[in-house]
């Protein structure tokens, strides 16, 4: 689903090589974590398969498609999502605005997008009558569900996920961590996880674990 | 420092610190520009409002009249700041001689003063001279002055030599032949007298006696003192019986050599005589005395009220007082002032009048006085009430308690004499504000009338000037108020998001366990940091632009009020009191945001999740666990009947696109009400300073044009020195017909009114056959063998004007009423004009109608003659109508009235005019200053007048009114681009910060595709709807109170709304650029 070939990145000034040569292929279906100390380039690495940056050198794909050749914001809206440990919703939105927003942004009548925000919020664990509250108003593990029901709303199949278990307790983690697996799982989704949590990692169908800038190969887990 | 995070985040945040810092320095800028402004112009209006007091006096028939009844009534009076009653006194000067008894100046001719003192005959030369075919012999004797008894010192001088010519004869009789070497006693007038350079010392010495000539204390006889050779009596006066007496003599010489007149005032530049309008306005019968009494000031300064009010040991002395003493600016003077003042009558002849009174119960209450100013006394002040020779004002609040009054040792005097009596030519006052002048006039007028005295109130245009004023106040105060808000609402937007952004850091600080007492200091020391620089710098330069801008403003008002000097210069206190001010508002902010986010849990400001509040029971509210544990044990997806989460493929539609940005705005603009109502007030606020501020151009601008169109100049020439001999036939007439004509034939002139009177006429019924009778002289009363001056009462008095309206109103008093004329049927004013042919339409007094017996409607002749007193023609008139002789001008009652262009036919076209007032079309208004001149190098040319003229062009008014006008338009042209500056730079300012705090949600906006392109517009549009949801209302009501939108205005809101626009692109493209991922992750 996606997949780096050989993808290099070095600093503008040219003198450290953050990512070496990295060559990964994410699978639909699969829940991936990607593990490593700090610093090894996770990071930089999430920027380049989230779109907001570009390798120095190889390629990315989504699909059978280039990122070289694709308009980087075009990908980020309709190819992938997002989820960060800080849950990032709009604070001014509610939850179901915040789910309906990337709809709305495309175009989707205000009703139907509410209606799909709705199903999303849902399947996600989030009660009705909670829909119209403000993130402020909602606990850690609620609001880290809206970013996933948000995430989903657009149809993107990949799911990139930056420690997003890393502001919860226990047992929200467990149940976001359900949440994802349950969506490569049972939807088919192409989820990333970038973690520092071995017990996600341990859990995961793919662990990619980074060292210097580099990939180790990956180890399937049964 | 190392320990306060709040103040290095600030150094760590340069774009943000530098950002609230420029905010507080424009702020402070613009606080103290219109403070510094409204201090300093305010300080320079009530500078102003000195010259445009309601000063008011009191007239009667009899200047002399007692008004101290009128000065209770006022002195009570809840209009009335003070009445200067001004009880004059005498003072007598402290080791210093007065320079002349009578106040004569030196140059006087008739200045003759006493002197006695003791001289060494040094030489004697007897020298002739002729006159008349007849020699005649003198004694030229130099003396040598060796001790003076009494006298001036600008006179006699001890240790000088004098030379004295003596009658030989009289020398001789002395036996002085032998005096060389003796020491004698002299005593002299001195006179300065015409033929002679300096002073003459004038030997009093008895021509056929041997002795000097000496006016007793009573007044009774001559003494003859012989002279003795003071050696041998060893000065010694009473040892000697025929000089016994001398000792008092001389005593009483030099208390009264050193008398002054100590005139106490309240504010001397408030005494009706220093008033320049007194001298025409005051109908005192004695108009040329009181216009005597004028004084300037031409060194120093006057007797201020603060003087008085301070009790400040101060005088004013007059120049020649100055000059003949020695003494000058910051001298002292030392007098002493009898308690029991003396009351005498002065005489006319000098000789005598020094010894008059008796100085009996002298207490001596002596006050010191510094001299501050000199007065330039051109007058000779012969009635001043005591035998003062000169007159020196001070404080009245120096005078002396309990001051008695003698009883007067030589028979009655007049009640003026007496102290305590208060003369109407000095009583003034001055209202509390000339605003009240109308209501003043309204309640007193009536009651002082009936005391008999009429209440003046003095032409100082002070109505005028403060119509004019208040709208320059007003606006200068509005300016203010303006910014004083722009300065809080800018403070406490500053303190908000200086707070804000800190408030992590505050409650992780507080998680640490520092207390919110040590965090508020901490905080405090952070803003002292970056705010007083910032206040200071902005002050700073506000000081100095607002003292250059307000010296600039204020400069054209010197061509205004004379001798006005913008002194632009607020106290350095001001500057720190405003940066104390700015300072206690930031602090003041910053403890109560403090305050307020110390309120809410720590906690809950690190996770960034709301407590619920009001709740009764302590559970947690938040408790995540106990609520996850039962709602989410199920951690997969809760996915029902068919329904797939990537089933759903959203359908593109631009216009739903577009929407859905809108509402992302609209929701943001709604939901963050703190904000956005923040941006509105300060859009609304300052569209509706700007539009006020351009309104107010534009109306000034618009009753500029009014004042220029609709103001009246009046002109009026007349002869230069009123006591001039009259050159021509009577009453001044000293125009000549041609200066007349070349003014009004300028071009600038609307209309004029001249009078002409003509003293050789009389009316007389006509001859039989129409002609003038032969026997006129015997009708009249005249006498042709004796000079026409001494006929002057046989004869009527043609007194010419052009213009009836005019003199009608002239010869109006309020109150009293003014010329009535009875017309005869058929005739009325309008006939009051010369038709050639027609027989010289003629207006009567009741006088000459009964003594010459004729009546309305009768046809007379007018008797006249031209320059030949012996030569007398005639020409017929007919009576039109007969007036009752209510003419106020004294030297015209009585006489024939008649249009100037008949008198000029009769004279031949060689009339001289008595008045020429003139007005100017409005037209030239504003070329006043070219009018004037061209006028006046008419009426300065050497045939313009008999005599020299004077042309007094009153366009003080048109100055005054256009002046503060332009003043006004002037100080908001200069106020309106830094107003408009300082909004947009403001507002921009602001935008730029607001969208700098949206930082997180344009990452986020980022990372979920939205272009950079599209988040800058969300973003943008965010402030420009802010913006025009303040900018509209303003619009909607300045468009309904019916404000212009002139370009300048609306160029002004396409500038204040671009450089919002501006100031939020920056903030957005800023934003923008910053790494997403970084904001929106984690740090490890």
């Amino acid at each position: 689903m996606l997949r780096l070939e050989n993808v290099c990145y070095r600093y503008k000034t040219g003198d450290v090589d953050v990512l070496r040569d990295i060559s990964v292929n994410f699978e639909t279906g699969k829940f991936h974590s990607i593990v490593g100390p700090s610093g090894v380039g996770k990071t930089t690495l999430l920027s380049i398969m989230a779109g907001l940056d570009r390798p120095s050198s190889g390629k990315v794909f989504i699909g059978d498609e280039d990122l070289a050749g694709i308009d980087l914001n075009v990908y980020r809206r309709d190819k992938i999502s997002m989820v960060f440990q800080s849950f990032h919703l709009f604070p001014l939105l509610t939850a179901l605005e915040n789910t309906s927003y990337l709809l709305e942004a495309r175009g989707v009548r205000r009703r139907d997008a509410e209606a799909r925000a709705r199903e999303l919020l849902t399947v996600v664990g989030i009660d009705e009558s909670k829909h119209r509250r403000y993130p402020s108003n909602l606990s850690g593990g609620e609001q880290q569900r809206v970013a996933i029901a948000r995430s989903l709303s657009t149809g993107a199949r990949v799911i990139l996920a930056d420690e997003p278990t890393g502001n919860l307790d226990m047992a929200n983690s467990s149940a976001i961590v359900g949440l994802l697996k349950s969506l490569a799982q049972d939807e088919d989704y192409c989820v990333i996880v970038v973690t520092h949590n071995m017990e996600i990692a341990d859990g995961s169908d793919v662990v990619f674990r980074m060292m210097d800038g580099a990939i180790a190969p990956p180890r399937m887990e049964m | 420092m190392r320990k306060n995070i709040f103040l290095k985040s600030m150094l760590r945040q340069p774009m943000r610190t530098g950002l609230l810092v420029l905010l507080i320095a424009l702020a402070s800028f613009a606080f103290f520009l219109r403070t510094v402004e409204f201090v300093a112009v305010r300080a320079e209006i009530r500078a102003l409002e000195g010259n445009f007091r309601t000063i008011g006096t009191v007239q009667a028939d009899d200047y002399w009249a007692d008004a101290s009844a009128v000065a209770d009534i006022l002195e009570n009076s809840s209009f009335v700041r003070y009445v200067d009653r001004m009880l004059g006194i005498e003072g007598i000067l402290l080791n210093m001689h007065s320079p002349d008894l009578g106040g004569r100046p030196i140059e006087e001719p008739t200045r003759l003063t006493d002197a006695i003192f003791a001289a060494v005959v040094v030489d004697m030369d007897i020298q002739s001279f002729i006159r008349g075919g007849e020699s005649h012999y003198f004694a030229w004797t130099t003396l040598y002055i060796y001790e003076v008894f009494a006298g001036f010192p600008a006179h006699v001088v001890q240790g000088q030599i004098i030379s004295l010519g003596l009658d030989a004869n009289a020398a001789d009789n002395l036996g002085w032949t032998d005096a060389i070497g003796g020491t004698f006693l002299f005593r002299t007038n001195f006179a300065v007298q015409f033929g002679y350079f300096g002073v003459m010392l004038v030997p009093r010495v008895g021509r056929d006696s041997p002795g000097i000539w000496l006016t007793p204390l009573d007044g009774d006889g001559l003494w003859t003192l012989p002279f003795y050779r003071l050696q041998e009596v060893g000065y010694d006066f009473s040892q000697v019986p025929e000089i016994a007496h001398l000792a008092e003599h001389i005593r009483f010489l030099n208390h009264h050599q050193r008398g002054i007149y100590l005139q106490p005032t309240r504010d001397m530049s408030a005494m009706p005589v220093m008033q320049p309008e007194a001298r025409i306005r005051l109908g005192w019968p004695r108009a040329s005395d009181v216009a005597d009494l004028f004084r300037l000031h031409p060194n120093g300064r006057g007797i201020t009220y603060e003087d008085y009010l301070n009790a400040n040991p101060v005088a004013v002395v007059s120049n020649m007082f100055a000059h003949l003493n020695q003494v000058s600016v910051g001298d002292i003077l030392e007098i002493s002032i009898p308690l029991n003042q003396r009351v005498e009558r002065l005489m006319p002849a000098y000789r005598d009048f020094l010894i008059r009174s008796t100085p009996v119960d002298y207490h001596y209450h002596v006050i010191e006085l510094e001299i501050v100013g000199t007065y330039f006394d051109f007058a000779r002040i012969r009635t001043t009430g005591t035998f003062c020779s000169s007159f020196v004002y001070f404080p009245a609040s120096l005078m002396p308690e309990g001051i008695i009054l003698s009883p007067p040792a030589y028979g009655e005097l007049p009640g003026w004499y007496e102290y305590g009596h208060l003369p109407s030519i000095w009583l003034g006052f001055e209202l509390y504000s000339a605003r009240e002048e109308q209501y003043f006039m309204e309640a007193y007028a009536d009651i002082i009338e009936g005391l008999g005295f009429g209440l003046m109130i003095f032409e100082v245009r002070a109505q005028a000037f403060w119509a004019t004023i208040d709208p320059m106040l007003l606006i200068i105060t509005f300016n203010a108020a303006v910014f004083w808000v722009v300065l809080a609402l800018v403070l406490a937007l500053v303190v908000f998001l200086f707070l804000q952004q800190r408030r992590k850091d505050m409650a992780v600080q507080r998680a640490l366990g520092f207390s919110v007492k040590r965090l508020l200091w901490r905080f405090w020391v952070c803003t002292l940091w970056f705010g007083v620089p910032a206040v200071l710098t902005g002050g700073a330069l506000g000081w100095i632009l607002a003292l250059t801008i307000t010296d600039y403003t204020l400069s054209p008002l010197a061509d205004i009020i004379p001798g006005f000097v913008p002194a632009v210069s607020p106290s350095y206190g001001w500057f720190v009191g405003m940066t104390a001010i700015v300072i206690g508002l930031l602090v003041v902010f910053v403890g109560a945001g403090v305050g307020y986010m110390a309120k809410y849990p720590v906690l809950e400001q690190l996770q960034g999740v709301k407590a619920k509040r009001n709740k009764a029971t302590n559970e947690p509210t938040r408790s995540v666990k106990t609520a996850e544990g039962n709602e989410y044990a199920n951690t997969r997806l809760q996915l029902g009947g068919n329904f797939k989460v990537g089933d759903f493929i959203p359908v593109a539609a631009p216009m739903q696109r577009f929407a859905s940005g809108t509402r992302f705005i609209l929701r943001h603009i709604s939901r963050s009400p703190a904000k956005s109502v923040l941006g509105i007030f300060v859009a609304l606020f300052f569209v509706l300073v700007l539009g006020w501020l351009s309104e107010s151009i534009v109306r000034t601008g618009d009753s500029i044009d009014r004042l220029y169109e609709s103001t009246i100049v009046h002109g009026e020439i007349r002869q230069a020195n009123p006591f001039d001999l009259s050159p021509g036939r009577y009453l001044g007439d000293v125009i000549w017909r041609h200066t007349v004509e070349n003014v009004a034939e300028t071009g600038f002139i609307e209309n004029i009114y001249v009078e002409a009177g003509h003293f050789r006429s009389f009316v007389i019924p006509p001859g039989p056959d129409g002609t003038g009778p032969e026997n006129w002289y015997e009708i009249i009363g005249y006498d042709r063998d004796v000079s026409i001056f001494n006929n002057l009462d046989a004869l009527d008095f043609m007194f010419a004007f052009n213009d009836m309206d005019i003199f009608m109103a002239e010869n109006y008093i309020e109150g009293v009423g003014g010329v009535a004329i009875n017309y005869a049927p058929g005739f009325g004013s309008s006939d009051f004009v010369r038709r050639p042919g027609e027989p010289v339409p003629l207006i009567i007094s009741e006088v000459i109608a009964e003594r010459r017996g004729v009546g309305l409607g009768d046809e007379v002749l007018i008797g006249f003659t031209r320059y030949v007193p012996t030569t007398w023609n005639y020409v017929p008139a007919v009576v039109i109508g007969i007036h009752n002789d209510a003419i106020t001008r004294a030297a015209a009652q009585g006489a024939m009235l008649l249009h100037t262009d008949a008198i000029a036919e009769l004279m031949d076209g060689m009339t001289l005019f008595t008045t020429f007032r003139f007005t100017v079309n409005p037209d030239y208004n504003r070329d006043i200053l070219y009018v004037h001149d061209y006028i006046n190098s008419i009426i300065t040319g050497r045939t313009a007048g008999v005599g020299r003229l004077l042309f007094t062009f009153w366009d003080q008014l048109l100055h005054t009114l256009v002046g503060v006008a332009n003043q006004t338009l002037l100080l908001l042209e200069l106020v309106y681009p830094v107003a408009l500056t300082a909004s947009a730079a403001i507002a921009g300012g602001l935008s730029m910060l607001l969208i700098l705090q949206t930082a997180k949600t344009a990452a986020i906006l980022h990372v979920l595709g939205t272009t950079k392109k599209k988040t800058v517009v969300i973003l943008l549009m965010d402030q420009v709807l802010v913006c025009l949801a303040g900018m509209l209302p303003a619009l909607v009501v300045l468009a309904i109170i019916g404000v212009t939108f002139s370009s300048m205005f609306l160029l002004s809101l396409g500038i204040y709304f671009t450089a919002i626009v501006i100031g939020a692109f920056i903030g957005a493209v800023l934003v923008v650029k910053r790494p997403a991922l970084g904001m929106l992750q984690v740090r490890e």
